[in-house]
């Protein structure tokens, strides 16, 4: 055996520019696919490792997916917001360890901010056991700190007591900053490679108190902000909810009817979103009918058939249908959502995200009673086809129905007329409501009960939730990608195989010129087996060095791309041990390689057979 | 070498019938014998059959009929696993041209049967194998061209190099193939003289296989390939 691989290293060796592109083929092609197991296992480390120790993140009623990755990765808006009231309760609940209180909704210069307590920095852990740790500094305990994330710190360049403006929304664009309600840095966490590292944290006083501040020089009482000034703030915000910019003085104001009959009205499609967001006061008492009436029409362009616009007796009627960009064209008509008689509604906004364009009108029909339960569903409303929340009667409105149709057509954003929403911040993803927070974490006292605490989260009436079991919805959120990996490691494996093929075409036309080698072996006296385990041997030899080295550059483009990938993805690569699955690839393309050798072996073998020590050239 | 099997023929044949696959005979011979330590030219020309008697007296070839016994062993009744490792241990061979593994030193090439086979390595006695490679490279004078890649050496020299690997470890008979035909006169004198020399010193018996009769006068005994193998006088009647 000695031999054969003294023979086999020598032979490779004389064919060294061979060798070494077939190595190279192999290399690259390993590379590829420990690459990618590697990246993979990586990236599901990484997320899997964001949040731990957490048994549920409940926030309002939405898909797991959303509330997890909106909370948690800050990635998407979450479906609504959940009432301070609610979070206590549930905070009380025997089960309960400990919550922890979770608020989003605003940015600075485009990092997240997050709203909390000092019990987040304590019970937060990632990678298992990884705790929040400041690296200067402190935790924010006052209504105007702030503590950020190691990336946030880099990327702005702040140190202790930088000042700190927020802004609504994500974009740091944008006219909505609470100038007047400056924070300052009083603590730096140090880098967890989880998307805490660019956040920025606040105290609930603070979020409250920006918030606060902002209306009261806006308008403070609830019932209008002047409509000038607020759009002011809103606009620009880029987000396409909040900022409506109109609101209400587009007119569309439509109103109500107290016809007798059909309260409601309706809901072109779009209803839009009557209520801006969420801060904005919508209803306005008082814009009277009259005055609603008439931008309507501009803007609604001829095609738009006449809303219906009753007015009503109710001076109050607020359902301001705005289409916003809507209003642009002309064919979508404007909603009317159709006020009812009860002065006080407020036509809350819906979730705006929900509002998928396609959604059909939806019918919040504002029926008598005052707590019109459309709010409620909201976001399941939207996309569902016309509900008719509410309408005590049908709607029959004639005038009203052609405008539906119409609206039909258009996609526009859905609003919901939310009775019992309070009028500031409606919009979803963005309560501050004084006593609203957008989702809460939970640890419960044993980890058997948190699947029976989810239960009743989700089932209980009061107020309706979502709480997420981080790990499942991670599972389910990895299900779902699934097929992508697949993808990726069938094109790896793809590559291997080409690059084992090149390996067998090397040493398959390479035999024709080593039969006089074959036949010098065997007169020597090796055996025909001799001169099979030395092709096999050249090819586990190729494809042993191709391993070796494919390894070697996934380690070096670890070692390389480590700190960029991290400061780029925020993707934290460990170079660690290779895996069970990463040794099982290289074991099956070992064995592959060697099973390839047989091939030119074989033949190396019929031929040495057939030529005995006499080639035929 | 006992007295019992000094006695006994090097190689004998005994109604050896050969052919490929289902064609026809190519070798007929009714009887051959070679003594121990005879230095033999066996004469044939091409398609006498010369190359096909080579590889059964090699072993590598199976008679269909007939007995090949080569130092008392009767190949017709040997696994060819179990030929090639008596021909690894017994022969050595040494082809007309390209005997040398190109990607091997000198040194290595000389030491290719004692790495495959332990009785040729005893042989050498207590000697390393880089010693037992240059008693051998020094008799063939070839000593200076150890370290030398082989297709550096000239066809003379690559000869030399072939007779040592086939003589090293003292294998019983020697079997050569036309290995001067590529050689001028001058070398082909020369070589043989040192063949000659080397088979002596180890005892071997050396099986010569030329067509080129100028040659004959210097073996001892010359057995004409044509004479014997009835096969092809066969054909070369018809």
């Amino acid at each position: 055996m000695g031999l054969i691989l003294r023979l086999a290293t020598q032979s490779l060796k004389s064919r060294v520019l061979t060798t070494w592109l077939t190595i190279t083929s192999i290399a690259l092609s390993v590379t590829l696919l420990v690459g990618i197991e590697h990246l993979r296992a990586g990236v599901r480390e990484s997320f899997a490792g964001t949040i731990s120790g957490t048994d549920l993140i409940v926030g309002a009623r939405g898909g797991t997916l959303q509330v997890l990755l909106s909370t948690v990765f800050g990635i998407g808006t979450p479906a609504g917001s959940v009432s301070m009231k609610t979070f206590e309760r549930w905070r009380a609940h025997p089960a309960v360890k400990w919550a922890v209180p979770y608020t989003l909704g605003d940015s600075h210069r485009g990092f997240r901010v997050v709203g909390t307590t000092t019990d987040f920095f304590e019970r937060y852990r990632f990678r298992k056991t990884g705790t929040v740790v400041f690296q200067q500094g402190r935790a924010p305990t006052g209504p105007d700190e702030v503590a950020i994330g190691s990336d946030v710190a880099e990327k702005l360049k702040y140190a202790l007591n930088a000042p700190v403006t927020v802004t609504h929304g994500m974009m740091d664009i944008g006219t909505s900053n609470h100038e007047t309600h400056p924070f300052h840095v009083v603590g730096i966490i140090a880098r967890t490679f989880t998307p805490i590292d660019r956040s920025v944290y606040m105290t609930l006083d603070g979020v409250e108190g920006m918030h606060e501040e902002e209306q009261g020089r806006i308008a403070r009482p609830v019932p209008s902000p002047s409509a000038a000034e607020e759009p002011k703030s809103r606009k620009g915000a880029g987000e396409p909810k909040g900022r409506t910019t109109e609101v209400q003085p587009k007119g569309r104001i439509t109103e109500l009817q107290p016809k007798g009959q059909i309260t409601e009205l309706q809901p072109k499609g779009r209803i839009t979103e009557v209520q801006p967001k969420g801060r904005t006061r919508t209803a306005k008492p008082t814009s009277p009918a009259t005055e609603a009436e008439k931008p309507l029409q501009q803007t609604a362009n001829a095609s738009a058939p006449p809303l219906m616009p009753g007015a009503s007796p109710p001076p109050n009627v607020a359902a301001i249908a705005r289409a916003q960009q809507s209003a642009a064209n002309a064919t979508a008509p404007p909603v009317m959502p159709g006020a009812s008689p009860p002065p006080s509604i407020a036509a809350a906004a819906g979730a705006q995200q929900t509002a998928n364009a396609k959604a059909p009108p939806v019918m919040p029909g504002a029926s008598p009673p005052p707590v019109v339960a459309a709010a409620a569903g909201a976001q399941q409303a939207a996309n569902a086809p016309p509900i008719m929340p509410g309408a005590s009667t049908p709607p029959v409105m004639p005038g009203a129905t052609p405008p539906a149709t119409k609206v039909i057509k258009q996609p526009a954003p859905i609003a919901f007329v939310s009775l019992s929403a309070p009028p500031k911040h409606g919009e979803a993803g963005h309560d501050h409501g004084d006593d609203q927070i957008t989702a809460f974490f939970v640890g419960t006292k044993n980890r058997f009960e948190a699947l029976m605490l989810q239960r009743e989260m989700n089932t209980d009436f009061t107020e309706p939730l979502t709480a997420v079991i981080p790990g499942v919805a991670l599972a389910e959120l990895f299900n779902s990608i699934g097929s992508a990996e697949v993808g990726l490691r069938v094109v790896a494996l793809f590559a291997v195989a080409i690059g084992l093929t090149g390996m067998l075409v090397a040493l398959y036309s390479s035999l024709d010129a080593r039969r006089r080698e074959m036949a010098i072996l065997r007169s020597v006296g090796a055996g025909p087996g001799t001169i099979v385990s030395l092709l096999v041997i050249e090819s586990g030899l190729l494809a042993l060095l191709g391993c070796v080295i494919g390894v070697g550059l996934v380690y070096l483009g670890l070692v390389l791309g480590q700190g960029p990938i991290e400061q780029r993805f925020g993707l934290h690569l460990s170079i660690g041990a290779m895996k069970s699955a990463e040794y099982n690839y290289l074991a099956l393309i070992l064995g592959a390689g060697v099973l390839v050798g047989f091939v030119p072996a074989w033949k190396a073998y019929r031929t040495s057979l057939a030529d005995g020590l006499s080639p035929r050239a | 070498m006992t007295a019992a099997t000094a006695g006994s023929p090097a190689v004998e044949l005994d109604k050896l019938r050969f052919a490929y696959g289902a064609g026809p005979n190519v070798l007929a011979i009714d009887a051959l014998q070679i003594a121990r330590g005879e230095t033999v030219f066996l004469h044939g020309s091409s398609g006498s059959g010369k190359t096909t008697l080579l590889g059964i007296l090699a072993g590598v070839l199976r008679a269909s009929s007939g007995s090949v016994k080569v130092l008392d062993k009767d190949f017709t009744t040997m696994s060819s696993g179990a030929r090639d490792s008596f021909r690894a241990t017994h022969l050595g061979y040494v082809f007309q041209m390209f005997n040398l593994i190109p990607y091997l030193s000198v040194q290595d090439n000389i030491l290719l049967p004692c790495r495959l086979d332990a009785t040729r390595r005893s042989r050498i006695g207590a000697k390393s194998m880089a010693d037992a490679a240059r008693e051998m490279a020094e008799q063939l004078d070839i000593a200076q061209y150890l370290q030398t890649p082989v297709t550096q050496l000239s066809v003379g020299q690559q000869q030399r190099v072939a007779a040592a690997r086939a003589l090293i470890g003292q294998p019983e008979v020697v079997i050569a193939d036309e290995p001067t035909s590529a050689l001028d006169t001058d070398r082909r004198e020369q070589f043989l003289k040192l063949l000659f020399a080397s088979c002596d010193k180890a005892g071997a018996t050396l099986i010569f296989v030329s067509h080129d009769l100028t040659l004959r006068s210097l073996f001892k005994r010359t057995v004409e390939l044509s004479s014997i193998n009835t096969a092809a006088q066969v054909r070369s009647t018809e």
